[in-house]
This record gives C-alpha cells, structure tokens and sequence, in this order.
C-alpha cells in the first residue's frame, strides 16, 4: 500500500495545518540548496521563479530554445478559480466538487480540495504578474463558463490564455535569472534522473546544440515534463511533447499511476491524410450552436448539401435528447467513434463527421455566429481551405491531455525521494477525466503554491543526510548515467535501417488509437500488448536515424522520445487491460450500463494504480493507493 | 545610466535627437523656402530681405548656431545609427521580399542624407560665402548661378532629394518622439508625402523659372 | 495522398548550413506530389522523410506547436518572413497558398543577433536577454493583492493584451531592413507600461531593455514598419511609438 502522507483532520484544514506542521529551512541555508527543475511549462517556470525567490538556487533546463515556448502556451479556453465574482454561488467547495466528480471519482479528494484552495491566489498572482485577463468596461475582471460547471469560474485571456499565464510564469522566471537565482539551461534534453544513495540527487541531460552528456548536481529534483498524449503520435499535443523525462525517472524507481487515464477532446479537426503531423483543437464552444450529424446510409459520398434532412442522422441528438450535442467530452468523442466504425464517417478519409452551422445560421443570422465564433471559422479556413459558413464543418476527435501521470504524495513527491513531479506529469488532481480549464489551474498551484512549501520540509529533514553524502560530477552513479545515455546515443545513431522515425511513430500511435484509445477491449488491448513489442522491435532493428551526435540532430532526438514511448506504450495498455471498469477517459465496452454509458466499479477500482518498473517487456508491478471518499458521495453520470 | 549616456548612448536617446532636430530642419525648409520667394520680386526685393536678415546681427548668429547644431547632431547620430543598422545584418537574403511597410524613400534615407550634406555645404560655398562687395548682394550671385543649365540640373535633383528624405522624415520624427494614434497616422503619412512635394516642387520651381525668364531676350 | 488530380510540383531552393561556421548555401530539391492540403511544415517533413531514406541530412527547422503561438517556426519565404500571408506563421501556412510549379525559396531568419545554428535553426536567445533585463513585473509568489484590487479599463486593457500576443518568433527582425528588434520589445514594453500594476518600475524597464536591445546587435528602428506587416500576430506600429513615449518620459523622470 501506497503512503499518500495525506494530513489528517477535516478535509477543509488540511492544507492549513499541513503548513503549520511541515519543517521550514532557515533563509540563511536555503541558499545553500540547489533545486533542479526540469521543464519552463506552466510548472516549471512557476516552480523556478517561486523557489528562487525563497533563497534557493535553481537550475532550471527545458528542450525549448526558450523558456516560452512550452506546451502550455498552446492552452486557449482559460483558468478556473473559485473567486465566485459574479455571484453566482461559487464556492471553494464547489469548485473541489466538481473537480472530483468530473474525474469521476479516481482524483485525491485532499489534493483537489487544495487545488480548489489555492485557485484564487493564483488569479491574484497573475494579475499584479500584468496578465491581461479579459474585462468588463467596469475595468474588472471577467468570466465565463466550461463544461462541467453551473457556475461562471473560467478566467480567460480571449483564446490565448495558456500564453498569457506562461508568459506571465515566464516573466517571473526571467526576473529572477537576471538575479542570479535561476540558472536557465535551454536546450537541455534531460536522459536521465540519477539516484545516490537513495536520493534523487541531479540529472543528465544532453546539450542539443553540440551532443555533449551534461551532468547536473542537485539537492532535489522537480519534474514539470509534461503530458504523453504524443504516444499517440496524432495529438492536440506540441511535437515535441513526450514521455522521456517521465519514463526515465519511472525506470530509475518513480512509480507511474493511471497511465491509461487518457482525454479525448472531440471537436478538433480531422486527419486530411497520411502526411499530416498533428491535430487542432477547435474550441467545444461551437458545440453550443453547431449540430454533429453523419449520413444515415453507409458509404453516401454525396456532398453534405446534397444529403436531405430525411437521410442524415443528428445522432447526438437521437440518442441523448436532453443534452443533444451538448454532452460531455468523452461521450461526444466515443459516439463519434461508432458511426464512423460503421462506415458513415465523411470527408476523404471517412474518419470525420459534420459539425453543421447551417440552421444556427438560418435562426440567428451569419452576423450572429460571425460574432460569437469569427475568429474560430476564420481559424478552419485558413487550415481547411473551406468556408464554414456554407459547408458543414468536418471534425473528429483527438487525443487531448493526459490525467495519468508520475505517482506523486500529497507532497508532490514521488515514491524517489527527493525527486517530485508538477503538472501534468504527475497525476494527482484529474482522477480519470481533467474538466476544462483546470490543467492551468493544477500546473500554477503546483508550481507557485505547493512545492515552494513541500520542498522545504525535505529539504530540512534531509539536510544532514544531503551534507554527508555529497556528490559531484565525479561520483559513481553520474558517471554511470552519463555513459548509459552516451551509449544509448550511440545504439540510435547506429540505426540505419529503411524506415523514418516518423513513420514508425505512426504505426505505434495507429495502434494505440485503434486499440487503446477512445474506447477500448480487452481482445483488443491484448491484440496491441502483442504488437507493441513487435513495433518496438521494428524500430530497433530498421529504423534510419541520420547524422552524427555532437551537433544538432533532430532525427536523434526523436529518435530517442520515440523509443521510450515504444517502451511506455506497453504500460498504458497494461493498465487498461487491468482497469476491468469504465470511468471516465477510460471507456472498456464490456463495462457499460445499458444506456452506453460508462460503468464504474466502486467496489473494485476505487483505487490510484501505481505501476513499479521492472524491465523492458516486463510486466510492472501494481502499487494501489485507496481512494477514500470521505466528503463525497460516489454517483453515477448519465446525461439522457 | 547618466542623462548624457542615456540620450547618446541607446539607439533609441539617438535616434530621437534625430527626430527632434529633424523637425528643427523641417521649419528652417520652410522658411528658407519661403524667403526664397523674394527672388520672384526682383533684385531690390531679394537683396532687401537678405539685408533684413543681416540686420537680425546677434539673433541670426544664434539661429545659425542652432541650425548648425541641429545638422550635425542630426547627421551623426544618423549615420552612426546606420552605421549600426548595417552591422546588424551581415548576410544578405537571396530572395528580397517584402509584405509592406517600408518605401523606396524610406529606405533610401542614408543616401538622400548624404547628398544632402554634400549639396549643403556646396550651397553654403556657392552663396553664403561666395565673395561679394556687400554681404546682402545676393540676389546677383543666385542669377549667375542658374545661368549654368547643370547647375539648374543638380540643383534640381539635390531639392528633390530634400524632399524625398522629408517625405519619410517628417512622418517618421513623429513616430519616434511617441507622438501616435491610430486616426490621425494615415493623415499624418499623407501631410508627409504633401510635404515633401512641396519642398521639392517649391525649391525647384525658382531655378526653373528663373532659367525660363533669363533665356527670353 | 488521396487525389492526385491535384498534387503540386515545385523547385524548392533551401538554405542548407552544416554549423554555425559553415558558409552555406542554396541547395535546389524537386518534390512533385505536395498535397495542396498540407502545411508548409508538413511539406518540410515530407522532403525530408524523402532525404533520410536516401541517406542524405534532413533540413534542420524548429517547430512545435503547429499551430501559430510557440513562435518556434518561422523561415524567410521568398523573401518574406513566414511567407506571403499576413498574420501568418508558418506553420499556418498552407500548400494551397503556392502555384503548381512554383520555384520557392526558403532562408533562415537573418540577423547578426540571430546566428545561425543549422540550416533554418537560428538562435534566438537574445529575446531572453531582453525579456531579463526588464521584461517582468516584479512581485513575488504571495504578494499579490485582490485580482479586483485595481480595476483597468477594458480599452487599456484591450490593448494591453493585443501588445502580449507576441508570440516571440523573431520574423520582425528578420523582416526589419535593420534587423531590429524594436516591435518586440516595444510589445512588452507597451503590455506593461498599459497596464497600472507596470507603473512604477516603467521608466527602469525601458531603460534597461532598450540598452539591453542594442548591446545585443540589433538595429535601430528607423520606422520603415515592415516588422509590423510580417508579425504574425501584427503587433501594432503604434506599440513602438509608445515605447518611444516611454522612453521620452524616463529621461526626465527620476
Ligand atoms: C491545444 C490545447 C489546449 C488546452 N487548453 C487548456 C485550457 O484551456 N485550460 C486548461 O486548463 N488546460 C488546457 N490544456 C492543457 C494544458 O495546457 C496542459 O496540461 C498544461 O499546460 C501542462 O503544463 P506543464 O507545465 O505541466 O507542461 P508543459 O507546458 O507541457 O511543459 C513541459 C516542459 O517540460 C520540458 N521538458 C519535457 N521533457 C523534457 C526533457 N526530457 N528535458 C528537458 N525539458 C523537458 C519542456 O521543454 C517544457 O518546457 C490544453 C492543452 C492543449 C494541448
Ligand atoms: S512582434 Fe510579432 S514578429 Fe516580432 S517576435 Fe513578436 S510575434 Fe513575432
Ligand atoms: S510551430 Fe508553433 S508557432 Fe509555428
């Protein structure tokens, strides 16, 4: 049994007496404490800047060339806090609800109650950081709603607000860089975590611009890496978004849980063909006035126009008539799954269905939705070349987020002492499903608000023990990880079989999608456990990896996510195989109600599953953390 | 960072000393544009107008210092900026591109300057200390001058380039003194344009017209 | 590719450097089955998924999002910074936006604050060092009063924000006949000096950027204003100018 170290008392004091209770580092000492944190998302950068201002020394290292340019500038919707502005009866409370329920019950009631705590202080943050959240003419700030909410909680920078608050983490970071507190490495590709004596003490990593294996030397570690959704290889995802930092630490002993907890966001843009990199999302806003429909008849090739009302099928609408095309990411996702298996997709690649605004347009006129949605339609045309505003939209849905993530304690920590993990590389606060605008929520209040706190106790508990067993570059376990990494390097160089990376990558993410994706079977998870390995084994043996290691090689450095996720494919469907229950992003067909909606098994799965490392092709060991629902009561979705 | 460094030191400080002076230049133009129309009126009228000036003594002194200040900041901050603007791109592109923005005229600011310096201290040499009985007997030394059909020609060409330069210029001073909004900046370009057309056609029309009269018996 | 009917030939001419100290040059590739339906990146992968398989190097270019806000990608196209469509990355930019048979030319960003690493790879750090010198609002993690302590007009705020779209891609120093970097820094400058939370460290932030900004090699701005035609996100000219006022008031403020 996992050790959650969740503090005892009421739900609502936890945090609180916590703080209280966890030791402090004298001001004087905590300078001579280095904290490596390892990525500039949303986390990150709110770790580094939030640390270094406390007296720590931080090094903080990301792929990017800068800072900015992480993933979590691409979040558009917003931020959910719970400063119940306009009155509507939020609550701190209600915001944990939601929270809770949304995830269907898999998240750390705990750990969303502080979530939901310190969402406000974070909105506070970053309006004196000068985020230019949105406004009224009042000059206050404004708010709108996202799914899974009756309130109106989202703080929202129009459609960039992942830019805003990273720019504003960023910003923070900058300052304290210029203070000589955060020694910023850019592109850094951290390899591996290295462990003395029981204790995450540093990293390697490689320097992308010349290939040479750095070591780095720390007192902690922080992990802010990220999501793996590009284990998929088509996602919302930035390209460069992978599992590596993650899936070392786990082979260094960090525990995984929930890997198969993944979101489906579905209103992005279809795959136009088989060249395509990535995916779009179009915001689920338009959800709100446009209506999803196929052709009722398999195989109709006719342009949607040409298709009468009598022979298309709104089947949103057919099958849940009181939330019609408004129900819930992963039902919407999922039913859009079925018609196209059934062969109604449209578009070339069949895999696509109608997002129609023609009666909206009919009912409210092109200037109305122009106004609510201009900047969206503008956005589809510019990809798709087609006018929405005459010929249905085509969308289909995507991998999105990942709530599975690195095991981590109420601390943060994960089963590595020393070593934490931030954002959306661990998985803490989303349970089985993350609801809307909480992933910004989840990465600041882990970065500006958790870990300046939890670190400390560590960090002064460890003091001793960090003094007597210093390490250099030159100790044992660094120059061991330098050399695995250089040999790694080494063996991926060597490839110079007939594929591309690319397409390798491809192949693994058609599997997943197929077999491990929106809606799963245990036939066919177990058909994808057997094949994965034959894929990874393709890779080993025919992929082309060109050029040379000491100098910028980005086929190398794919190369290298791209084995890890050969690796780490196995152990999402592992845990799918073993989740014999639905709940949320995690839809097994033979758990359903009878509806089609999906079916928990409180009694069995109410638990965290944390997967223990024990070689390449091994089966990992699983670890369960209890989830206890002390202040909730467990119910059961259904959105007919 | 003390005052002195700050103005000449950032590209910024230097480059708003050539606004600033700039529009210093712009009405020295104009007046000296419009004293150039005594010449219409006849010797008496023109020499007149230059005695006038002369008898401004300590004044015009001033004001000539100042010009001349204002010249030789503004030309050498100028050129040191576009010293610097040259060395912040060593390698050319193969393709030239643009998606709008700049014009010939803009681009064209370190040579128009140029010749303008070159023609200022020629025109200097030609008129102001060209040797005379009287200081103010200057209507004389001007008619002799554009009895030469080149020195019509080059005369012509150097006001023209005045008003090429003045044509980014004076829009420009405006911009980089922070003085901007967005309704008055396309009047703003046009009053430029209408500027520069001014000062070329305006300064060019007297040698012109002047050559036209002269060569009629 | 689906219909072939329509699939594009075209002559790309691309910058190809092996390092920072190469010299480099244009290096011409013929690809004729583009689907007008890809993006300009997707093209890139699609010649260079050809290159590898024939042993050669794949042209190096950063990327990362696709979808125009990481500012990674971005190349001169035929001359133009991330192309011929205005408030455009490149990433956004689509096949269907070139002719059948097109000679295209692709270069890096070029600027002597930019280095080039490899190929299309330049190195933008110096952004950074702008951005460090002043580009922050300092107030630390738990300082920060009530987010409604201080209303701001929507019309300020409003600009405010259209200055912090800046997305950081550098394609307005490529395009600046100066290489300079003033419509960023002015972006930042303006977000800032907007917004009542960036008052009182105004004049010291604009000091120390602008210092920072030329000490770094960029041009100066002559307001020729083709950074504002090819940023992506068309920053506004009028952010400069405002940058300048700042500038203007921290000489005779203490
Ligand atoms: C299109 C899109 C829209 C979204 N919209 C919203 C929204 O509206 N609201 C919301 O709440 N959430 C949204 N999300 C989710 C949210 O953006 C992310 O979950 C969140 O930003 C993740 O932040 P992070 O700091 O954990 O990681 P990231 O921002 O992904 O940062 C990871 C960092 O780690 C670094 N890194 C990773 N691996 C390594 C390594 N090996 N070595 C060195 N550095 C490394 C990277 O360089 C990067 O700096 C959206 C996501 C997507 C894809
Ligand atoms: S101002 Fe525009 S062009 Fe320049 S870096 Fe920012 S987004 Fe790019
Ligand atoms: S790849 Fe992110 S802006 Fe183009």
């Amino acid at each position: 049994m996992l050790d959650s170290k969740i503090p005892a008392g009421p739900l609502t004091e936890k945090w609180d007496k916590h703080r209280m209770n966890i030791k402090l580092v004298n001001p004087a000492n905590k300078r001579k404490f280095t904290i490596l944190v390892v990525g500039t998302g949303l986390a990150g950068a709110s770790a580094s800047a939030s640390l270094a201002e406390l007296g720590y020394n931080v090094i903080t290292l990301t792929y990017h060339d800068t800072p900015r340019r992480a993933h979590s500038i691409a979040a558009q919707g917003g931020i959910n806090a719970a400063k119940n502005y306009p009155n509507d009866g939020d609550t701190i409370w209600r915001l944990f609800y939601d929270t809770i329920k949304g995830g269907d019950f898999r998240a750390r009631e705990a750990n969303v109650y502080r979530l939901a705590q310190v969402s406000n202080n974070i909105i506070d943050q970053c309006v004196a950081q000068g985020v230019p959240f949105a406004r009224d003419y009042g000059g206050l700030l404004a708010n709108r709603s996202f799914g899974g909410a009756l309130v109106s909680r989202t703080f929202y920078a129009r459609g960039q607000t992942g830019q805003q608050l990273l720019l504003g983490a960023y910003s923070a970071m900058m300052r304290q860089v210029a203070l000589g507190k955060v020694k910023l490495m850019t592109r850094r590709e951290m390899l591996d975590v290295v462990i003395h004596n029981g204790r995450a003490r540093g990293v390697i990593a490689r320097n992308m611009l010349n290939g040479q294996i750095e070591p780095y030397t720390a007192d902690a570690v922080v992990l802010a890496t990220g999501g793996y959704g590009n284990v998929y290889f088509l996602s919302t995802n930035a390209k460069a978004c992978n599992v590596s930092a993650a899936y070392r630490a786990h082979k260094k002993g960090a525990f995984f849980a929930n890997p198969c907890y993944v979101q489906i966001h579905p209103t992005c843009l279809p795959v136009h063909g088989d060249i395509q990199s990535k995916l779009t999302l179009m915001s689920e806003s338009l959800r709100n006035d446009g209506r999803v429909w196929v052709p009722k008849n398999k195989g109709d090739k006719r342009p949607p126009a040409e298709i009468p009302e009598a022979d298309r099928d709104y089947y949103l609408e057919r099958k849940y008539p009181s939330f019609g095309n408004l129900v819930p990411r992963d039902v919407a996702s999922r039913n859009a799954k079925y018609v196209c298996d059934e062969g109604r997709g449209v578009g070339e690649t069949g895999l696509a269905v109608y997002l129609d605004f023609a009666d909206a347009i009919q009912r409210d006129g092109e200037e109305t939705i122009r106004a609510k949605y201009g900047n969206l339609f503008h956005m589809y045309e510019k990809i798709t070349g087609e006018n929405p505003y005459r010929v249905p939209m085509k969308i289909f849905p995507a991998v999105h987020y990942t709530m599975g993530g690195l095991w981590v304690d109420y601390n943060l920590m994960t089963t590595v002492p020393g070593l934490y993990a931030l954002g959306e590389c661990n998985f803490s606060d989303h349970g089985a499903n993350r609801l809307g605008a909480s992933a910004l929520m989840q990465g600041l209040a882990d970065g500006y608000f958790v870990i300046p706190y939890t670190i400390g106790d560590y960090l002064a508990t460890a003091w001793g023990d960090l003094r007597k067993h210093d390490v250099t570059p030159e100790t044992a376990e660094f120059k061991d990880a330098v050399k695995d990494a250089t040999d790694k390097t080494e063996k991926l160089l060597a490839l110079n079989g007939e594929r591309t990376v690319d397409s390798i990558h491809r192949e693994l993410g058609m599997l997943m999608w197929d077999k491990c994706g929106m809606s799963r079977t245990k036939e066919g998870l177990e058909e994808a456990a057997a094949k994965i390995p034959q894929i990874r084994e393709e890779f080993w043996r025919n992929a082309k990896v060109p050029g040379r290691g000491a100098e910028l090689n980005q086929e190398l450095e794919k190369a290298g996510r791209v084995a890890d996720f050969l690796e780490f494919a196995e152990l999402i469907v592992q845990d799918a195989l073993h989740r014999e229950e639905s709940c949320g992003g995690h839809f097994r067909e033979e758990y359903q109600t009878p509806e089609g909606e999906a079916l928990r098994n409180d009694e069995e799965f109410a638990y965290v599953a944390a997967w223990e490392y024990n070689g390449v092709g091994e089966a990992a060991t699983l670890h369960k953390e209890e989830l206890k629902f002390e202040n909730v009561e467990l119910t059961q979705r259904s959105y007919k | 960072m003390t005052l002195v460094k700050q103005i000449f030191g950032t590209s910024v400080g230097r480059k708003q000393v050539v606004g600033l002076t700039s529009l210093v230049l712009c009405l020295f133009i104009v007046g000296h544009l419009i004293g150039n129309y005594y010449l219409l009126f006849g010797e008496a009228a023109f020499d007149g107008y230059a005695q006038k000036l002369y008898h401004l003594g300590y004044l015009l002194y001033m004001i000539e210092i100042g010009l001349v200040t204002a010249f030789v900041l503004h030309f050498t901050l100028a050129m040191s900026l576009a010293l610097k603007n040259m060395s912040a791109r060593q390698s050319r592109y193969a393709v030239a591109g643009s998606k709008g923005g700049a014009t010939w005229f803009s681009r064209t600011m370190a040579i128009t300057g140029t010749w303008i310096l070159i023609f200022l201290i020629l025109h200097l040499i030609h008129f102001k200390f060209a040797p005379r009985d009287h200081h103010y007997e200057l209507y004389h030394i001007v008619d002799q001058f554009f009895a030469s059909k080149a020195y019509v020609v080059y005369y012509v060409i150097s006001v023209c380039c005045v008003g090429f330069h003045v044509m980014h210029g004076f829009q420009s001073a405006f911009q980089t003194l922070g003085i901007y909004r967005d309704d008055i900046k396309p009047g703003l370009e046009k009053l430029s344009v209408a500027f520069g057309v001014i000062v070329a056609v305006g300064y060019s029309v007297l040698p012109i017209f002047m050559t036209l009269t002269e060569a009629k018996p | 590719m689906s219909s072939n009917g329509n699939l594009l030939q075209l002559k790309l001419r691309v910058w190809r450097q092996k390092g920072p100290d190469d010299a480099g040059k244009l290096v011409e590739y013929q690809l004729d089955d583009v689907s007008p339906d890809m993006s300009f990146l997707e093209m890139l992968d699609h010649l260079n998924a050809k290159l590898i398989l024939e042993g050669q190097e794949p042209i190096a270019f950063e990327h990362d999002c696709r979808e125009g806000i990481c500012g990674a990608c971005g190349a001169v196209v035929n001359g133009m910074s991330h192309g011929q469509e205005k408030g455009t990355t490149l990433c956004q930019l689509h096949m269907r936006k070139f002719r059948n048979g097109e000679t295209i030319t692709i270069e890096p960003f070029r600027a002597s604050a930019f280095p080039i690493i490899k190929d299309l790879v330049v190195d933008r750090s110096a952004f950074d060092q702008i951005i460090r010198a002043g580009g922050y609002i300092s107030v630390n993690t738990g300082n920060a009063p009530d987010a409604n302590a201080i209303p701001i007009g929507k019309d300020k705020a409003d600009l405010a924000f259209d200055a912090a779209t800046c997305i950081g891609c550098g394609a307005c120093v490529a395009a600046c006949p100066n290489a300079s970097a003033m419509l960023f820094l002015s972006a930042k400058v303006s977000q800032f000096a907007l917004l009542p939370q960036g008052r009182p460290e105004a004049a010291r932030r604009v000091k120390s950027m602008v210092a920072m900004h030329d000490e770094l090699g960029f041009g100066s701005c002559t307001n020729h204003g083709e950074c504002s035609t090819a940023c992506p996100k068309e920053i506004s000219l009028a952010n400069i100018a405002r940058l300048n006022r700042e500038f203007a008031k921290s000489l005779i403020s203490v």
